[in-house]
């Protein structure tokens, strides 16, 4: 359920779920790079509880791992930094797409199912860079948040690589 | 008797001379979803202490299958190099994260 809004709003339009959120704010910053983790951690148990693929659960394994660790250094983060994460336009516009997705993909089994499973996974990290590299470590002040969104984009810029591994083999 | 024992101690004194100057150990770290250049000359006996300073979950697998450490976050392993050759290195759980290792005799 919450992938497909979530991936056609930020492939349809890019400009405006982020657009929202021109300059955002730490606060915001922290609840867009948080939601955006849960999210992926979301899909990838849908594709645990879904696929019989082992390559497709191995990666869905592994994103729970990644960005759950990711999570737990940024709440750990906002904790130290007595921030509050603040809900934001984009933060929505994420979560009502990834909500769609989900639904989408809930309707799918077996091939088909580990085939858009993935390349919604290649999609959504590929945004999700984009974001990051764009939008959320540009505006960050603090350097603790800005240092672990960097973290946050190597770690994404991998597991879009692995997905487009992953596609391309389910793809044969 | 006293000859065996001396015998045996020369041959001791004469492994502990020959070996620990030629195995040497290493740190390799794993940070930013990334291996740390591995050391260029390796050596058969040579130990490498693998070290994760990610947040995250790493290993250091052998694509021949002869080491496969777990590393979690802050956690570190050993390895003997036991045969000469080219060692590719990968983490499981990030296949993109791979390098070479060139071990000679």
């Amino acid at each position: 359920m919450l992938t497909r809004l979530f991936f056609a709003a930020l492939l349809l339009a890019p400009g405006m779920a982020l657009a929202q959120a021109q300059k955002p704010n730490d606060a915001q910053i922290a609840h867009i790079a948080y939601t955006a983790g849960v999210l992926d951690i979301a899909a990838a148990k849908q594709a645990l509880s879904k696929s019989s693929n082992a390559e497709v659960k191995d990666f869905a394994n592994q994103m729970v791992r990644d960005h759950q660790a990711v999570n737990d250094k940024a709440l750990a983060l906002v904790k130290k930094l007595n921030v509050t994460p603040q809900d934001n336009a984009t933060s929505q516009s994420l979560s009502s797409a990834a909500e769609a997705k989900q639904a989408e993909l809930g309707k799918l089994s077996g091939a088909a199912f580990d085939r858009a499973y993935v390349a919604n996974e290649v999609a959504y990290h590929r945004t999700v860079n984009g974001a990051l590299k764009g939008t959320l470590i540009p505006n960050a002040q603090n350097a603790e948040l800005k240092s672990l969104l960097e973290t946050g984009l190597t770690l994404f810029t991998a597991h879009q690589e692995h997905a487009e591994h992953l596609a391309q083999t389910l793809a044969k | 008797m006293t000859i065996r024992t001396v015998g045996i101690g020369a041959l001791l004194l004469a492994s502990l001379l020959a070996h620990p100057a030629q195995a040497a150990r290493y740190v390799i770290e794993i940070r930013d979803m990334a291996f740390a250049a591995p050391p260029e000359r390796l050596k058969v006996g040579d130990t490498i202490h693998w070290e994760n300073k990610d947040i995250f979950q790493h290993t250091a697998t052998a694509r021949s299958g002869s080491f496969d450490l777990d590393l979690p976050p802050g956690k570190g392993g050993d390895v003997i190099l036991k045969k000469p050759g080219e060692l590719t290195v990968f983490c499981r759980y990030h296949p993109n994260m791979t390098f070479r290792l060139l071990v000679e005799k």
